[in-house]
């Protein structure tokens, strides 16, 4: 009795959780762009802040969003700037050791901002995401040389899921940012 | 007797306003051959870039699977893996919206070489989305000791309205146009229990624009 009475809780439980939190990780596939490399070589940090980023975010009203970015901008920079530059080296942290001969530049892109929609009614039925990068510069001896602030937007159809939506939506803002990587960030760094 | 008829005739008047009305215009510019040569595809793309609506993925998917099945199927390239091989020059804020913008595009040899290496011969390029237009009607349900049921009538109208241009990468050119404009009304008419006619309206512009497509590569 006092078992089939903790198996009806925990249902309800769980039934109740599922209903008020919607926990996302954007899917990582993106192309390296087909264009020819810019003449220099590079060193590429991504930290932890950037490939384990997530966004949580409590919606009025709806539920505790939790959308896990950091894989898929993990895998756009690497891929887009891999295929913007002659050779991308790519590092973990700012602090790793690593032979500096023959490096133009040392780029350092973040995550800075992260915002989405996903209308419950009303006649937009679209999810849409928005996010902010900025890309740092330095020389091979560490001294700042330029910031470009790169932005993406994306946006889904909701249909019946719309967690879905939110990351098909996410995944567009990342791959128009990408978009804006290839665009602006050579001009944006002095490159051209 | 009196209220058998009433009863029919209401529920025949109900399905006699369901239905579709369409609207298709195929145009095939002079002197276009659709000719698909062997290891020749069409890649179906959808437009993106308006701040209103965008063509579904559903639709591209329903369409491409149309074209490529069936007596006179035609190869179709897959609509990622094309937009991921040419990244970034087809997505939504650089994809060419004219033939001109196309053909400058095409001069760069990067791209052009891509698309050689694809195989894709004829883009189609579908623009347009399917909107609810108008929506009434109530019903209204109850339950008690008794039993339940519902009383009433729900209606809404979709309006599926697209254009699919065919531009040729060989001639750098439109070889066609295809409008379709497809208007359906549904309902819920509910007596006790209610009743869902759906009219997909999306569906049918679906099939009109695959069987227009169909016959256009068909011809040659």
């Amino acid at each position: 009795m006092l078992r089939s009475r903790i198996i009806l809780l925990s249902t309800v439980l769980i039934t109740f959780l599922a209903c008020t939190s919607a926990r996302i990780q954007v899917a990582a596939d993106f192309p390296v762009p087909l264009i020819t490399p810019l003449p220099y070589n590079v060193v590429l940090i991504i930290d932890s802040e950037l490939s384990n980023y997530e966004h949580m975010e409590s919606v009025e009203g709806q539920a505790n969003w939790s959308i896990g970015l950091g894989n898929a901008s993990n895998d756009l920079v690497t891929k887009v700037v891999g295929g913007l530059f002659n050779s991308a080296i790519i590092i973990n942290n700012q602090d790793d050791s690593i032979n500096l001969d023959g490096i133009d530049l040392i780029i350092y892109p973040k995550l800075n901002r992260f915002e989405f929609d996903a209308p419950i009614r009303g006649k937009d039925v679209f999810a849409e995401s928005w996010l902010q990068f900025i890309f740092s510069a330095f020389d091979k001896d560490g001294a700042p040389l330029n910031e470009v602030v790169i932005t993406g937007y994306g946006r889904s159809e909701i249909f019946r899921d719309r967690e879905g939506a939110v990351n098909e939506a996410s995944q567009g803002a990342l791959r128009d940012a990408g978009v804006n990587i290839v665009s602006l960030l050579p001009n944006g760094l002095d490159l051209l | 007797m009196r209220l058998k008829s009433l009863v029919l005739l209401v529920i025949l008047s109900v399905i006699a306003g369901c239905g579709i009305t369409a609207r298709v215009e195929p145009f095939m510019e002079p002197g276009s051959n659709f000719q698909l040569n062997q290891g020749e595809s069409v890649v179906i793309l959808g437009r993106k870039h308006q701040a209103s609506f965008q063509t579904e993925s559903t639709l591209i998917d329903c369409i491409a699977s149309n074209l490529a099945s069936g007596v006179n199927s035609i190869s179709i390239h897959s609509t990622k893996s094309f937009e991921d091989a040419l990244f970034p020059y087809f997505e939504p804020s650089t994809a060419p919206l004219t033939t001109v913008e196309f053909a400058i595009l095409l001069e760069n040899e990067l791209v052009f070489r891509e698309i050689e290496n694809t195989g894709v011969r004829y883009i189609v390029w579908l623009d347009g989305s399917t909107d609810r237009t108008d929506s009434g009607g109530t019903i209204s349900c109850a339950a008690g000791p008794g039993g339940a049921g519902c009383v009433g009538l729900a209606w809404w109208e979709d309006d599926a309205r697209y254009d699919a241009t065919v531009w040729d990468i060989t001639t750098q050119d439109s070889a066609g146009t295809i409008y379709v404009d497809y208007t359906g009304r549904s309902m819920i008419p509910a007596l006790i229990i209610p009743i869902p006619l759906v009219v997909r309206t999306q569906n049918a512009a679906c099939t009109g624009l695959s069987t227009q497509l169909t016959s256009f590569f068909s011809q040659y």
